[in-house]
């Protein structure tokens, strides 16, 4: 997807953090524009982290909201009910929402689920979620909600200190998101993109590799909603709902076009300025003015608009739609992975049908030693232990049947 | 108790008629509808507006169904169509976000719109009884107006030429047209259709309480929990899901609470999925 595009630009990188740190100082002033530039930040580093798990690895999450809220609800109600400090519980919180992402992840590619299954599942898990929010009244308050302003650590009480804490926050997602889409990490989540099958015959361990995209992805997402139960003085389930956090972050990335390192800079910029500005109406502002009902619903309107257009007309960006191999189409493709595509797309269709034709073989192959002929035919060094921890599912039985 | 239990298999019944709309669509277009209670929204809003401008129930309920199923139509033939474009993985994921997108475009619009509109039909003899047991007449009409259209469905789809050519196309779309189907035309034929099952859904919710323009999402998703338990691509499945989870959901509420009940079903979707993904009663549709 990311074929010959520099990934994450260590100097856009920086000009993008400059940029965002010389925003205080011009709109500091205005507690108004504040909270949209944070919010905006907010955005952009679930962005990213949605970025990491459906962008990279094809995992579709509508839970970014719900594991969020998760991460959120655990730190504020530990730290009110228990007492303990925030810098204890926003890690608890960050745990949960990695525990959570990872076993999604690990549950789903285990069981073979496809994209729109793994989409039902975690849509299922948010609809969970937001019931639980509601009813467990004496912990979470229900539809009213949490204040959090009494508990909140300092840092984040003021406008401008907590902007640049989730400033923070943002450049080490890109950071982190840079250095691991340089490693090999980056070279296995361009592969599963690609071709999951052509992966994992080529001795990339894809069970690992969605699961660590999920578990980081979903750090971050815990990481910024715990951030955000303290920095809104606030929190309601609306704060986490499918709409206000799930739809925007996917519009985002539509719009940003998904897989790019574009999407984690330029998309949330571009997008949030539109879109997170008016959110702000259903940011919970004690207050609010009746007429922010109106601006709700139009918000509604226009990003449904925008998600249904960008989807439907698939223009500029919509290059993750494109879910077949991309071989050739893309002319600065790096040598060694061309190679890789072509040399496995040659013996793909014959692998397909010789597992076809051999499947009931599988079982019998099950005592088998596995050792996949691929792996030494094509220069990329296969995973010391990749072929025995992948040993289940479709594709070791592809592996199987050729060993067999 | 068999109060309970026929209230159940009324709700089911309804669910059921959700449902197979997005068992249909899916089987045959390979697009899940996420917009499907949208659909049935529209359509009772409709049926609401006539009604208020003095029309008569009937003629209201029937117009309201049809709207549904020329917004079926406008759909099919406009939105979905780079959806149908493009084949496999890729169609279900852009079909998804299609459809998640027209969910939103109509929510906000009939919220913005019409959000003081809600159809409520009352009906004039509110419950008779039948060997000692009390039943409302909304339940009555509801179950009879969901029987009907599974009746006509499966005759249709049993009995007909057109049924068979349907079939054949869910069970493999690429061979049905080399037998000389054109699968366009009848996967058009069959949204209008689904979004007209919808509307009735929505005219038999009607009976009971009130179709507001906000409940678009919650029936598309327990439309969607009653199609996946059933295995997306079934429809007998379809049926019977419907009918046990309103039966669970019936006895769940009345036992512990709606709250639980709800996660209980949720935690049923959700476990269907993994266990056993193409449903619980996956046979040949």
């Amino acid at each position: 997807m990311t074929h010959g595009r520099p990934r994450a630009d260590p100097i856009a990188l920086a000009a993008t953090a400059v940029v965002l740190a010389l925003v205080p100082l011009v709109a500091g002033d205005s507690g108004h524009y504040m909270r949209i530039a944070t919010l905006m930040l907010i955005y952009m580093v679930y962005a990213v982290a949605f970025n990491i798990i459906f962008g990279h690895t094809r995992q579709l999450f509508l839970c970014v909201g719900a594991l969020a809220g998760a991460s959120g609800y655990v730190s504020v109600v530990l730290t009110l009910k228990l007492g303990w400090s925030p810098w204890l519980t926003i890690p608890l919180g960050i745990a949960l929402a990695m525990l959570l992402g990872g076993v999604f992840s690990y549950v789903s590619v285990r069981r073979g689920l496809g994209v729109i299954f793994v989409g039902i599942v975690t849509l299922v898990f948010s609809m969970i979620f937001h019931n639980l929010v509601l009813g467990l009244r004496e912990l979470t308050n229900g539809e009213t909600g949490i204040e959090t302003k009494g508990i909140a650590p300092g840092m984040l009480t003021s406008a401008p200190a907590s902007y640049y804490v989730l400033l923070g926050v943002l450049v080490l997602s890109l950071v982190l998101y840079h250095l691991l889409l340089r490693s090999r990490a980056g070279k296995a989540f361009q592969a599963i993109a690609d071709d999951e099958l052509a992966a994992a015959l080529a001795g990339i361990d894809v069970t690992f590799y969605k699961v660590l995209a999920a578990t980081i992805g979903s750090a971050l997402i815990g990481a910024v909603g715990a951030l955000y139960a303290y920095y809104g003085g606030f929190i309601s389930p609306t704060v986490y709902s499918l709409v206000s956090v799930d739809i925007v972050v996917l519009v985002t990335l539509l719009l940003g076009g998904m897989g790019t390192a574009a999407v984690a800079i330029a998309a949330p910029l571009r997008s949030a300025a539109v879109i997170p500005s008016a959110c702000r109406s259903d940011a919970p502002a004690p207050g609010a003015r009746p007429s922010h009902r109106r601006v709700r619903q139009g918000r509604k309107v226009l990003q449904g608009n925008v998600g249904a257009r960008a989807a439907s007309a698939r223009p500029f960006s919509l290059r993750v739609l494109h879910l077949g191999p991309q071989l050739d189409r893309d002319a600065e493709v790096p040598q060694r992975p061309v190679q890789l595509h072509v040399g496995v797309a040659q013996h793909r269709l014959d692998l397909r049908r010789l597992a076809l034709r051999h499947r009931r073989l599988d079982q019998g192959a099950r005592g088998l030693h596995l050792r996949d002929p691929l792996l030494h035919a094509h220069r990329i060094p296969p995973h010391r232990s990749s072929a025995r921890r992948n040993s289940c599912g479709r594709w070791s039985m592809m592996r199987r049947v050729l060993s067999s | 108790m068999l109060a309970i239990l026929l209230d159940g298999i009324v709700q089911g019944l309804q669910l059921s008629l959700m449902a197979v709309g997005i068992t249909l669509i899916f089987g045959l277009g390979g697009v899940l509808n996420l917009a499907h209670g949208q659909f049935a929204v529209v359509g009772g809003i409709a049926a609401a507006l006539l009604l208020g401008e003095g029309l008569n129930p009937w003629a209201a309920c029937g117009l309201g169904v049809l709207t549904a199923g020329v917004f079926g139509l406008v759909v099919d033939r406009t939105l979905l169509l780079p959806a149908y474009r493009s084949a496999g993985e890729e169609r279900l994921l852009l079909g998804l976000l299609i459809t998640l997108g027209l969910s939103f475009v109509v929510n906000g619009f009939l919220d913005y719109r019409y959000a003081d509109v809600a159809l409520t039909l009352s009906l004039p003899v509110p419950s008779f009884s039948v060997g000692g047991i009390t039943i409302r007449t909304a339940s009555a009409v509801a179950a009879l107006i969901a029987l009907v259209a599974f009746a006509l469905l499966y005759a249709f789809l049993r009995g007909t030429l057109l049924g068979k050519v349907i079939r054949s196309i869910i069970q493999n779309e690429v061979g049905a047209g080399l037998c000389g189907i054109n699968p366009a035309r009848i996967r058009t034929l069959i949204v209008v259709l689904s979004a007209m099952m919808a509307g009735l859904g929505a005219i038999a919710q009607g009976l009971f309480s009130s179709v507001g323009t906000e409940m678009g999402n919650e029936l598309t998703s327990f439309a969607l929990i009653v199609a996946v338990v059933g295995g997306v691509r079934s429809i007998n499945g379809t049926l019977v899901a419907g009918v046990l989870l309103g039966i669970v959901n019936a006895f769940a509420s009345y036992y512990v609470g709606a709250y639980l009940t709800l996660l209980i079903l949720l935690a049923t979707a959700a476990f269907t999925i993994l266990l056993r993904p193409q449903g619980l009663f996956a046979h040949r549709t």
